[in-house]
C-alpha cells in the first residue's frame, strides 16, 4: 500500500493494517494535520519521543512545503529509515520505531525509539565462575553485541545481521573476526541459517536444533553460552557466534567435545591450577556418565572384579533390600531427577532448602527402611553431584541420558556390556562433526599441539597459535611470546 | 554401488595400523612361537615383522601403480576375470580369519565375564556392535581408533611394565637357540599377529598422501614388533615356555599374577581385559569394514554399508557352527599357519605380474 499525501489517511490505514491494537498511538500535529506520528506504546520510550522527536519537529511544521529530507536533516534523532509503503512502516512500528508522516509527502520516516522492558546485566546463572567477569547476556541483541564489542575492539569484527521467523521476524547476528575465521565456516553458517523456514524463533535453542549437523544426535553439536567472555575468546579463536534477539544464550560453532568440559576460568588461574580444575572436571563428567553402569555391572554380574572385602561389604549392605540392584538404582535416579526438576521450579531459598531436606531425609529414611542400600545412595549422590560439575547445563543433560544407556548395558552384560556400550557411544561421537570439524578433535585426528590444551590446560607461552582444529586463517595468536623467565634473562 | 569418497590423513591412518593389529595379535601371543622356538619364542614377533615386510612393500607398490584402487580392484585390473576369483578367495579367507578371531573373543568373554550368558547372545551383541562400527565408514573408524589409541596403549604399556616384577630371567634362557631353522618357523608362526597390517591393501587408497605409507607403516611395524617382543618376553619370563602352552589366552595370564591389593580392581588381568575388549571391538569394526568394502567391489552390487549387514548372518552362522573351543583353536592355528599366503603373498604375486605385464592403473584415479 502506497503512502498517501494525507496524513490522517496514512494513520488510519496503518491502524487497520495492524488490526487497531490497543497499544497503537496515532497523533496528528500542526495545522491541517501537517504531520502525523504513529508508535506502539508497549515498545517505545514515550519521553524519548516527546523530547527528541516531537519537540524539535513542532517548530518545523509552520514551514510551508516541509519535505521529508529536511526533517531527516534537522531532527536530532539519527539514521531514520525512509519508508515508501505502509507495510514496511508497519514493520517499523513492530520493531519499536516511531513513524513520522508529513502532509503532501509520499514517504515516511521511521525513528528508533526503543523503550521495552529490559533485564539488567546479571551474572550468568547456569555458568558461574569464582574468578572472571560477572557479565551474562541479556535478552536484547544490541546489548549482547555491545558486550562483545567492549571485549574485542578490532575493526575486523564483523556483525552480519539477518531476520528469521515469518511471524516473529527475530533479529539474528552472526559475529566473527573477518581475517581469522575460516570463510568456508562463515559461509556454511549463513547457508544453514538461510535454509531455516519457520514461523517463529522464540529462543536460540530453536536455531541450535535447526542448524545441527546431525539432527538426531544426542550430543550437543553447537555450544550455547550466557558468558560474554566465553564468546569473546571463541571469536578470537576463529569460531563464529550467532546472536538471537530475545535470547540470553549465544550459539558458538563449531564445537568439539573438548570444549564442553572447559570453563573460562581455567585460563584465569595459573596453568597448574587451571589444569587441575580441568582434569577434575573431566573425571567428574566421566563419573556422571559411567559410575551407575559400572556399579551395577560390578556388583551384579562381575563381583569377582572387586576386592573381596569391598564385595562382601556391598553384599552385606544389600542383604535386606527387596529389589534387584537395577531397580534400586533406577528408583534413586528417578528421585534425583524429580528433585532436580522440582528444585528448578520451586522459588528461591525454599527450593534449595526443600532440595536439601528431601535429599537428606529421603536418603536416610530409604536406607533405614531397607528400601535402598547406603552404598547405592552414595553412588547415585556422587553421580548427581558430578553431573553438575560440567560448565554447561545443556551438556550435563546429554551426559545424563547417556548414563542410562551404560546403566542398562551394565545390567544385562556386566563390564563387557559397559565396555561395548561405551565404545558404541564413542563411535557415534567419532561419526559426528560440528560444521565440518571432528567432534573428537584434537584426539581424533591426533593434533599433538592442541592436545597440550586437552585434557590439561596449556600455559600461555605455549599457546601462541590459534587452535588448528577451527582452521583459522590467521594462525598466530601471540606472536610467539617467549617464556617469562627467558625474557628476563 | 556407491564408492566411499573420503580421505584420511597420516595421523588418522597410523592408529589404524596399530590398534586393530595389536588387538588381534595380543590374543594368542606368544603361544605359536613358543610351541616352535621354546624359550626364544619372544623373538618370533621380531622375525615375523621381517617376514611380512615384503608383503607390505608390495601393497604400497601396488597402490602406487594403481592409484585409488584396493587390492580387489587391482586384482581385477591385473588378472581380469581371474582377479575376480582371486578376490573372492582373498575375501573368503579374511572372513574366515575374522570369524575365527570373533569366535575366540566371544569364548574369552564367555569364560571371563559372562559365564551364565549363552554364547550366542554374546556373539550377537559383539557382531551387531562391530557391524555398527563398520557401517560408519573408514573415517569414523579411523577417528575412534585415534581417540582410543593413547589411553589404550598407556594401559597396556603400564601393565607390561608392572608385570616385569614377576619375571624369572632364567626362564628366557638361552638367549639364542642353536637350531637356526627354528627362527624361521617361529617367525612364520607369529605372522598371524600382523594380519591386520595386511588389511591395508583394502584401505590404502584412502590415505593421503600415499607416499607417507612406507614411513608410517615402517614406524608402526617397528613399534608393534618391539611391543610384542617385550610382551612375549614378559609372558615367557613369568610362566616359562612349557607351562605357557597350557593357557588359551596367555596375554591375559601374563598380568594375572600382578595384584593391586590396595586398589579397587582385584586383578590387573581384568583391567587389561577391559582395555583389550575396547580395542578388539574397534579392530573388528575395521576388519569388518574392510571385508565389506572388498565384498562390494568384488560383487559390484551393493555398497559396503549393505554388505556389512549381509555378512552379519553369514558370520553368525560360521561362528556358531563349531561348538567346541578346541575345534576353533585348531582352525585358528590353521589360519595362523597359512593365512599369510593370502594376506601377504597375494599382493607380492599381483605386483610381480603387474610389473611383468607392465600394467598400471589410470594416474588420476582416486
Amino acid at each position: 500500500m502506497n503512502i498517501s499525501k494525507a496524513v490522517k489517511d496514512n494513520l488510519e490505514q496503518l491502524s487497520d493494517l495492524l488490526g487497531n491494537p490497543k497499544d497503537l498511538v496515532t497523533e496528528a500535529h500542526g495545522l491541517d494535520d501537517a504531520a502525523g506520528l504513529a508508535y506502539l506504546s508497549s515498545l517505545t520510550d514515550h519521553q524519548d519521543i516527546q523530547a527528541n522527536l516531537l519537540q524539535p519537529l513542532m517548530p518545523l511544521l509552520v514551514e510551508p512545503n516541509l519535505s521529508i529530507d529536511k526533517v531527516h536533516l534537522l531532527l536530532p534523532k539519527t539514521t531514520p529509515h525512509r519508508r515508501l509503503d505502509l507495510e514496511t512502516a508497519a514493520s517499523d512500528l513492530l520493531e519499536g520505531r516511531t513513524v513520522v508522516f508529513l502532509k503532501g509527502q509520499t514517504a515516511a520516516l521511521g525513528f528508533a525509539t526503543p523503550g521495552w522492558a529490559k533485564h539488567p546485566i546479571k551474572e550468568p546463572t547456569s555458568e558461574r565462575v569464582i574468578r572472571g567477569p560477572r557479565e551474562g547476556f541479556t535478552e536484547t541483541i544490541d546489548e549482547n553485541i555491545g558486550m562483545i564489542r567492549r571485549w574485542i575492539k578490532d575493526p575486523r569484527l564483523r556483525v552480519d545481521p539477518m531476520e528469521l521467523g515469518r511471524s516473529t521476524k527475530t533479529q539474528i547476528a552472526v559475529m566473527y573476526l573477518s581475517e581469522v575465521a575460516q570463510p568456508r565456516l562463515v559461509k556454511e553458517v549463513w547457508s544453514r541459517l538461510e535454509a531455516i523456514d519457520i514461523d517463529g524463533i522464540i529462543e536460540s535453542g530453536y536455531i541450535e536444533q535447526l542448524i545441527k549437523d546431525r539432527r538426531a544426535s544426542i550430543y550437543p553439536l553447537t555450544q550455547a553460552t550466557e558468558r560474554s567472555d566465553k564468546v569473546a575468546s571463541a571469536i578470537l579463536e576463529g569460531r563464529v557466534a550467532i546472536f538471537v534477539d530475545k535470547s540470553p544464550f549465544v550459539i558458538l560453532v563449531p564445537v568439539t567435545v573438548n570444549e564442553l568440559y572447559q570453563s573460562p576460568e581455567d585460563y584465569y588461574f595459573d596453568f597448574w591450577l587451571g589444569s587441575f580444575l580441568r582434569l577434575g572436571r573431566l573425571i567428574s563428567n566421566n563419573l556422571a556418565v559411567a559410575l551407575p553402569g559400572l556399579y551395577v555391572a560390578l556388583v551384579t554380574i562381575n563381583p569377582e572384579l572387586l576386592p573381596t572385602q569391598l564385595a562382601l561389604a556391598i553384599a552385606s549392605s544389600r542383604m535386606k533390600i527387596p529389589f534387584p540392584l537395577i531397580i534400586e538404582v533406577l528408583l534413586l535416579e528417578l528421585a534425583v531427577e524429580v528433585f532436580r526438576e522440582a528444585g528448578l521450579r520451586i522459588p528461591g531459598t525454599v527450593g534449595e532448602t526443600l532440595g536439601v531436606v528431601s535429599g537428606v531425609v529421603l536418603g536416610l529414611v530409604g536406607v533405614q527402611s531397607g528400601l535402598v542400600s547406603p552404598v547405592t545412595v552414595v553412588i547415585v549422590a556422587i553421580t548427581a553431584i558430578a553431573s553438575f560439575s560440567g560448565p554447561n547445563y545443556s551438556v550435563g543433560i546429554a551426559w545424563r541420558l547417556l548414563k542410562y544407556i551404560l546403566l542398562f548395558a551394565g545390567t544385562f552384560l556386566g563390564l563387557f556390556g559397559v565396555t561395548i556400550a561405551g565404545i558404541l557411544i564413542l563411535t557415534h561421537a567419532a561419526d559426528v562433526k560440528s560444521f565440518g570439524v571432528s567432534y573428537l578433535a584434537p584426539w581424533a585426528p591426533l593434533q599433538w599441539r592442541e592436545m597440550a590444551d586437552a585434557p590439561l590446560r596449556a600455559p600461555f607461552w605455549f599457546r601462541w597459535l590459534r587452535p588448528a582444529t577451527y582452521r583459522p586463517q590467521d594462525k598466530l595468536r601471540s606472536g610467539g611470546t617467549k617464556k617469562e623467565d627467558e625474557t628476563h634473562e | 554401488m556407491s564408492k566411499e569418497r573420503t580421505a584420511i590423513g597420516i595421523w588418522l591412518y597410523i592408529p589404524l595400523l596399530i590398534i586393530p593389529v595389536l588387538s588381534y595379535g595380543l590374543l594368542n601371543l606368544p603361544n605359536y612361537a613358543v610351541a616352535v622356538m621354546g624359550a626364544n619364542g619372544y623373538l618370533g614377533p621380531l622375525l615375523a615383522a621381517l617376514i611380512i615386510l615384503p608383503g607390505l612393500v608390495a601393497i604400497y607398490l601396488l597402490a602406487r601403480r594403481f592409484p585409488g584402487q584396493t587390492i580387489i580392484e587391482q586384482g581385477k585390473s591385473i588378472l581380469g576375470w581371474l582377479g575376480t576369483i582371486t578376490g573372492i578367495v582373498y575375501l573368503v579367507v579374511n572372513i574366515s580369519i575374522l570369524t575365527m578371531f570373533t569366535r575366540d573373543i566371544c569364548n574369552l568373554v564367555h569364560a571371563y565375564f559372562l559365564v551364565k550368558t549363552p554364547l550366542y547372545i554374546i556373539v550377537l551383541v559383539y557382531l551387531f556392535s562391530a557391524a555398527y562400527v563398520a557401517s560408519r565408514g573408514i573415517e569414523t573408524i579411523a577417528r575412534i581408533n585415534s581417540f582410543v589409541m593413547l589411553p589404550a596403549l598407556a594401559v597396556l604399556i603400564f601393565l607390561v611394565a608392572i608385570s616385569y616384577q614377576n619375571i624369572s630371567w632364567t626362564r628366557v634362557l638361552p638367549i639364542l637357540s642353536p637350531h637356526i631353522s627354528n627362527y624361521f618357523k617361529g617367525g612364520m608362526a607369529s605372522v598371524y599377529s600382523y594380519y591386520l597390517l595386511g588389511v591395508s591393501a583394502l584401505t590404502l587408497p584412502f590415505l593421503k598422501p600415499l607416499k607417507a605409507f612406507p614411513r608410517i607403516a615402517g614406524g608402526s611395524l617397528a613399534f608393534l614388533a618391539v611391543f610384542y617382543v617385550f610382551f612375549s618376553l614378559c609372558t615367557i619370563g613369568i610362566y616359562g615356555h612349557k607351562y605357557l602352552l597350557r593357557f588359551g589366552w596367555p596375554a591375559l595370564e601374563m598380568v594375572h599374577p600382578t595384584n593391586f591389593p590396595y586398589l579397587l580392581l582385584e586383578q590387573a588381568g581384568l583391567l587389561m581385559l577391559i582395555d583389550w575388549i575396547a580395542m578388539i571391538l574397534i579392530g573388528t569394526g575395521y576388519y569388518y569394514y574392510s571385508i565389506s568394502l572388498g565384498s562390494s567391489q568384488v560383487s559390484r552390487t551393493f555398497d559396503y554399508k549393505k554388505w556389512v549387514w549381509i555378512l552379519l548372518p553369514i558370520k553368525f552362522f560360521m561362528i556358531s557352527a563349531p561348538h567346541n573351543v578346541t575345534e576353533t583353536k585348531v582352525v585358528v592355528e590353521f589360519v595362523a599357519k597359512f593365512g599369510w599366503i593370502v594376506i601377504f603373498a597375494y599382493p607380492i604375486i599381483l605386483w610381480l605380474i603387474a610389473v611383468v605385464q607392465r600394467k598400471r592403473g589410470p594416474a588420476n584415479a582416486s
